[in-house]
C-alpha cells in the first residue's frame, strides 16, 4: 500500500504519464553517464571483432549478463589489444556511454588488464612462442597401432577415467595402467610430469601415455598451460596423447602432445584398437584372399583346359586313328581304282581277243572260201543264165532270121544280084556299067551274066 | 609355419597378412606360391582371430610407495586413495 502511494506521489508532480523515446533516452543517458562516469569492470571477452577502422568491439560477459564494449583506435596505449581473445577475462577501465540514437549503452575502454585465467591464455601464447620448435608436427611420435600396455595419467575420481574405461572395456587385449594424479589445482602439473617420468623410467613396456581430464573452468585447466607440462611431455620417449579440457579449446598440453583428442572417450577410441573393427578387417582380408586364390585357380584351370585341348589334338591314338582311317580310305580308293583298271583292261583284252579272233587266217580263209564259193555259184548261175538267155535269143533270132532269110524270098521267085567277085549287092542299075559281071543267085543255084545294056 | 605364426605378435601378424595380400595381388604369381601364401595368410588370420577372441582389457592402478611402485586393482586403489593418503 505504501509502495503504491509512493509511486503515486512520485508520479504526482509530473504532468503526463508517458515519455517520448527521445525524452527517455536522454534521461537514460544522463542517468547512466552521471552515475557511472568512470569505472572498472571485470568480465570475459566474447564476440570479439576487430573493425576495419581500427576500433575493437567485444562483449564483456559474465554468465547471463553482457555489456557491449569498444576500444577506439585512438587508444594507442593499449598494447594488449592484439592479444585479446574470446574467453579472456579482463579488468577494463573506462566510462559508460549511452547512445540515444541506438538506444544502446557502450563501455568505452581506456585501459585493459588480463585477469587470472585470461593471463593463462596470454601465457599460452607466450609459451607457444617460446617453445615454438617443440610444437612442430614433424616432431610428433606416431602411436603404435596395436598397443599392449597403455598408461593413463588422470584422477582416479574423475569422469574422464570412467569415460575412458567404459570405451576400452574388452575392446582390445590390452593392459591399462592408471597413474593417479591430481588434475587441477596448484602443483598438479608437477604430479603429471612426475607421472610421465615414472612411467618412462619404470614402466618401459608402456607403449602410449594418455593424459586426460574432463572440461573445466579456465582455472581448473591451469596446470595444463604450464612450462612444466611442455618440458615433461617433450622429454617422454613414450608417445603421449592428450585429451584435456574443452573440445574447442586446445590446452598447451594438447598442443605439445603427440596426439590430441577432444575428449577422454575419443582418446580411448584413438589409442585402443577396436576388436570389432579388426575382426571386420580380418574378414575382409579373408574374402580378398579367397577372391585372389580363386583368380589364380581359375587362371590355372583355364590354362589346364587349354593344354588339355592342345594335348588332345596331339593324342597319338587319335593321330593313329586318323592315319588309319586315311589309310583305309586310300585302300578303298586303291581297290576301287584297281578293280576299275582291271575290268577296263579285261574288256580291252576281250575286245582284242575278239578282234584277233576275227582276224585269224583260218577264219579269213574260210570266209574267203565262202565268198569264193558264193562267187563261184553266182558265176555259174550267171553263166548258165547267160547261156540260157543267149540260146533263147539265138533261137528267137534264128526264128527271126529264118523268117527274114532271103532264101525264103528267093523261094518266092526273087533273086539276088551281086557284083562279081566283090559280092556287093546291087540295088540300082546305075551302079553298073556295061560289061560288068554279075552273079545272080536263085532259089536254087546261081549264074554269071554280063551286062549288055543299062536302062534306067 | 605353425611355429613362425606363434612367434609373431599381433601387429607383425597383421602386417604379414597385409603383405601377403599385396603379394597375392601380383597376378603373375605361380599357383603354388599363391596357395602357400593363401594358406599362410589364413593361418595368420585365424591366429589373429583367436587372439581377438581372448582379448580382455585389464586395468591396474600404479601406486607410488616409498620403495617403489605397487599395482592395485581399480577398486582397491580407489578405496585406498579415498580413505587416505593422497589424491
Amino acid at each position: 500500500m505504501n509502495k503504491l502511494q509512493e509511486s503515486f506521489i512520485e508520479l504526482e508532480p509530473r504532468e503526463k504519464l508517458y515519455f517520448t523515446v527521445k525524452e527517455i533516452t536522454q534521461n537514460l543517458k544522463s542517468v547512466i553517464e552521471r552515475n557511472f562516469n568512470i569505472l572498472w569492470i571485470e568480465g570475459e571477452i566474447a564476440n570479439l571483432r576487430y573493425s576495419q577502422n581500427g576500433n575493437v568491439y567485444f562483449n564483456l560477459i559474465e554468465e547471463e549478463a553482457s555489456l557491449k564494449a569498444i576500444i577506439f583506435s585512438s587508444q594507442k596505449n593499449l598494447l594488449i589489444t592484439p592479444y585479446l581473445k574470446n574467453g579472456l577475462k579482463v579488468l577494463c577501465f573506462g566510462r559508460l556511454n549511452f547512445y540515444p540514437r541506438y538506444g544502446e549503452c557502450y563501455f568505452i575502454v581506456k585501459r585493459l588488464e588480463p585477469l587470472g585465467k585470461g593471463l593463462l591464455a596470454l601465457k599460452k601464447e607466450e609459451l607457444i612462442k617460446k617453445y615454438k620448435s617443440f610444437f612442430d608436427p614433424n616432431r610428433k611420435k606416431a602411436l603404435p597401432p596395436y598397443p599392449k600396455k597403455v598408461a593413463v595419467i588422470t584422477s582416479l575420481f574423475g569422469a574422464a577415467l570412467r569415460d575412458f574405461l567404459k570405451i576400452t572395456y574388452n575392446r582390445w587385449d590390452v593392459e591399462i595402467l592408471v597413474y593417479p594424479v591430481r588434475v587441477q589445482g596448484e602443483g598438479a602439473e608437477k604430479e603429471i610430469v612426475q607421472a610421465i617420468k615414472d612411467i618412462n623410467l619404470y614402466f618401459k613396456d608402456v607403449e602410449v601415455i594418455v593424459i586426460t581430464r574432463g572440461g573445466g573452468s579456465f582455472e581448473d585447466l591451469a596446470p595444463f598451460y604450464t612450462e612444466d607440462i611442455i618440458l615433461g611431455i617433450k622429454e617422454s620417449k613414450i608417445p603421449v596423447v592428450s585429451a584435456v579440457g574443452h573440445e574447442i579449446d586446445y590446452t598447451i598440453c594438447d598442443l605439445i602432445a603427440d596426439k590430441r583428442c577432444p575428449t577422454p572417450t575419443a582418446a580411448a577410441e584413438e589409442v585402443i584398437p577396436d576388436k570389432e573393427e579388426v575382426y571386420n578387417k580380418l574378414n575382409f582380408y579373408k574374402k580378398k584372399y579367397q577372391q585372389l586364390l580363386e583368380f589364380f585357380l581359375s587362371k590355372k584351370e583355364r590354362r589346364i583346359f587349354e593344354l588339355k585341348l592342345k594335348l588332345e589334338s596331339k593324342n597319338p591314338f587319335r593321330v593313329i586313328h586318323q592315319i588309319e582311317t586315311q589309310l583305309k580310305e586310300y585302300l578303298h580308293q586303291l581297290q576301287f581304282k584297281m578293280e576299275r583298271f582291271l575290268s577296263y583292261k579285261e574288256s580291252l583284252l576281250l575286245s582284242y581277243q575278239d578282234r584277233l579272233k576275227k582276224s585269224h587266217p583260218a577264219e579269213r580263209i574260210r570266209l574267203e572260201e565262202e565268198k569264193l564259193k558264193y562267187l563261184k555259184n553266182r558265176l555259174h548261175l550267171v553263166f548258165e543264165h547267160f547261156l540260157e538267155s543267149k540260146e533263147k535269143r539265138i533261137e528267137a533270132l534264128s526264128q527271126v532270121l529264118n523268117s527274114l532269110s532271103p532264101l525264103n524270098i528267093l523261094q518266092k521267085g526273087y533273086s539276088i544280084v551281086k557284083s562279081y567277085p566283090e559280092g556287093k549287092i546291087i540295088k540300082k542299075a546305075k551302079e553298073l556299067k556295061e560289061g560288068d559281071i554279075l552273079e545272080i543267085k536263085f532259089y536254087e543255084g546261081k549264074i554269071l551274066v554280063e551286062v549288055k545294056e543299062i536302062k534306067e | 609355419m605353425e611355429e613362425e605364426v606363434k612367434d609373431l605378435n599381433f601387429e607383425e601378424a597383421l602386417q604379414r597378412i597385409e603383405y601377403i595380400l599385396k603379394q597375392l595381388e601380383n597376378k603373375d604369381l605361380d599357383l603354388e606360391t599363391a596357395i602357400n601364401l593363401y594358406e599362410e595368410g589364413l593361418k595368420l588370420i585365424h591366429y589373429c582371430e583367436e587372439k581377438l577372441k581372448n582379448a580382455r582389457t585389464r586395468v591396474e592402478v600404479i601406486l607410488k610407495e616409498k620403495e617403489g611402485f605397487k599395482l592395485e586393482t581399480l577398486e582397491k586403489a580407489t578405496e585406498l586413495l579415498k580413505n587416505g593418503t593422497k589424491i
